[in-house]
């Protein structure tokens, strides 16, 4: 049986709508908002594996975490544990919201979540040069004993504090991979790498351990897109379509390009903004690269258009 | 042969809490080295395992940090906790193969069970769960989040869920098929995150605990598992059956299992989970169940110690 594949990775504006819906019953309100646009891809005849982010989430488990421990001395929750946490936390809110919404629509399809561990390199540079600021500010002498004590790196965030800062390494492997090809290839829909998945890297004994980083979840969709063999990678973020000099004067909505034009607009580094739609369109470059046919970048009320070729932005060969 | 073992809780965190997570993480690799000898014999495996002192830990968090960070309801904690113990299990047990050139691929499914009835008769039909509260707290929790509470003497007022038997393993379907696929599949932990039904046919969360001894034996079912295996610490087999675990398996039948029930009265919950769990099972099955300490896993069905429980012997003329 040939089947139409996709990949699609949720932004956190899918899960966590702004500072003032962070509750657990938001959180399902906007995953159910979610679901159906999934939905309707799946009643289009897409097979998905859904990818999603959890900065917010770890957030809050961290949050606990920390206080628990000032507070009673209850042992921390180390980083790989808390994005583990919150896939099945957010997998399971997606799982239950997504099987609802197919029961609705006569859709036959089955839905996992895939607890998903993701290999990245121990040579890559990112651990030389830690970026991601996680967990709450603290002051110098609580950083520096951190630093000291459990080998933290620290950084003064702009007079505002110190925080821990974690690499953000590219994705190598993602572990689970063969299982969640298996289960696509099967007809049914998987949710995995959540967060970029939890990140791992095999020690000298080749032993996987997880370590404190933080994956990019655009490029963990992207590297699972091209292992699973996807067609198509969407990515769903806060806007309905890529533009040129965002924010400028000059800006310029874009329906289409090809991954040349991609390439090109990407390595003149002027157009897409560092840390939010920069990495999105390096993820779709590389899995147009990597044998994809066709990457789409819009939000997620439009998934539905977008897959039409109503709107979004399309970036093809 | 197609097993489904079953851990206890607290065989996958450290007896001692200062240790924390690298306790825990130590505790779960040694039980991965038993499952891993399962594995490379050739045994099929599902696991699953229980959460009440994760589920627990999550709980006093959120206690802790109540004023700074939302709460969460059960049926969160419940994924949470299947989320990071399939992670830590799953790593464990793929590092055991990979270390013996053993290819087998082990993968973490979260997993909701449809919960119906209360317990059965002579299980306990509640539990108590998260940390003790003092007297207004207590009351103020009533109050604002409708929640039972009991005091517990000496130790203060604790929540009261009810504790519901699976009546269905909504992802039932995906177990099986990666089962078949020759997958090791780690699933339902906590005995799956309880759903319900609602009036508009959607599945919901709802806060209550499972008797996991109830979907260890629906996992059972889905698999068609040759047998049943319930891993618990020594101490607490042995002061089940009032006996010393000697050599070889300690054989109960049906009938036995209402003696043993009805005998003691100090049986722990969990173990009279299992018990009642069996023996409704044995009613309509010839699977074999074994309950077996953690280092007796590894050598288990044939070689270990432990007890099993086993129908009565069927007469051939009937």
């Amino acid at each position: 049986m040939s089947q139409k594949k996709a990949v699609i990775a949720i932004g956190g504006n899918s899960l966590v709508k702004d500072k003032a819906h962070q509750s657990v019953q938001d959180q399902y309100k906007a995953v159910n908002e979610t679901c159906k646009h999934i939905a309707d891809m799946i009643q289009q005849d897409w097979t998905v594996a859904i990818g999603h982010g959890n900065g917010p989430q770890v957030g809050f488990v961290l949050r606990r975490s920390e206080i628990a421990y000032q507070v009673e001395g209850i042992h921390e929750v180390p980083l790989d544990v808390c994005g583990a946490d919150t896939q099945g936390a957010t997998g399971y809110m997606l799982q239950q919201n997504l099987y609802n919404e197919l029961l609705e629509r006569n859709l036959d399809k089955k839905v996992a979540t895939v607890v998903t561990q993701v290999e990245v390199d121990r040579e890559d540079p990112a651990f030389q040069n830690p970026t991601k600021p996680i967990g709450s500010f603290m002051d110098q002498s609580q950083a520096m004993e951190k630093k000291e004590n459990d080998g933290w790196s620290v950084l003064e965030d702009a007079g505002r504090g110190w925080r821990r800062v974690v690499p953000s390494p590219l994705p190598k492997r993602v572990v689970e991979e063969p299982a969640v090809k298996e289960l696509v290839d099967a007809g049914m829909c998987v949710i995995t790498v959540g967060g970029g998945g939890i990140p791992v890297v095999a020690d000298e004994a080749g032993k996987l351990v997880g370590i404190a980083a933080v994956i990019d979840k655009d490029y963990a969709s992207s590297l699972l897109a091209s292992a699973i063999n996807a067609e198509l990678l969407i990515i769903s973020t806060a806007v309905e379509k890529v533009a040129l000099n965002f924010g400028k004067p000059n800006q310029e909505w874009l329906d289409r390009m090809t991954l040349e034009e991609a390439k090109t607009y990407f390595s003149e580094g002027i157009h897409f903004a560092k840390g939010s739609m920069a990495p999105k369109i390096q993820a779709c470059i590389w899995f147009l690269e990597r044998g994809g046919k066709k990457a789409i970048i819009t939000n997620p009320d439009n998934i539905g258009r977008a897959l039409a070729g109503e709107t979004g932005t399309q970036i093809v060969l | 042969m197609k097993i489904v073992v079953a851990l206890d809780g607290d065989l996958l965190v450290s007896a001692d809490p200062s240790q924390g997570m690298f306790g825990q993480m130590k505790a779960i690799t040694s039980i991965a080295d038993q499952l891993g000898e399962l594995v490379k014999v050739g045994h099929k495996l599902v696991i699953t395992h229980g959460n009440a002192p994760q589920v627990g830990f999550m709980l006093l968090r959120g206690e802790a940090a109540r004023h700074m960070v939302h709460p969460l309801p059960l049926d969160i904690c419940g994924a949470d906790t299947q989320g990071a113990t399939g992670y830590m299990l799953q790593k464990a047990l793929r590092n055991w193969l990979d270390h013996q050139g053993l290819e087998n691929e082990v993968l973490t499914l979260v997993t909701q069970v449809i919960v119906g009835e209360p317990a059965p008769p002579g299980a306990p039909r509640t539990k108590g769960i998260g940390p003790f509260f003092e007297r207004g707290r207590a009351q103020a929790l009533e109050k604002s989040r409708g929640w039972e509470l009991d005091m517990i003497p000496g130790q203060g007022y604790q929540r009261v869920v009810p504790c519901l038997t699976p009546k269905r393993i909504v992802e039932a379907n995906s177990i099986r098929y990666l089962f078949d696929q020759g997958l090791v599949v780690v699933c339902a932990g906590g005995g799956g995150i309880p759903v319900s039904i609602d009036n508009n046919g959607d599945i919901i969360g709802v806060e209550a605990v499972v008797d996991k001894a109830y979907t260890a034996f629906l996992l059972g079912e889905e698999v068609q598992a040759e047998a049943i295996i319930f891993v618990s610490p020594w101490e607490r087999i042995v002061n089940t059956i009032g006996l010393d675990l000697n050599n070889g398996l300690h054989s109960f039948y049906f009938n036995d299992l209402d003696a043993l029930l009805g005998r003691s009265s100090d049986i722990e919950d969990t173990m009279r989970h299992k018990l009642i769990a069996s023996r409704n099972h044995l009613q309509t099955s010839k699977t074999p169940v074994l309950i077996v300490p953690p280092d007796q896993l590894g050598v288990a069905p044939d070689r270990c110690v432990g007890i099993q429980l086993i129908a009565e012997k069927v007469d051939i003329e009937n």
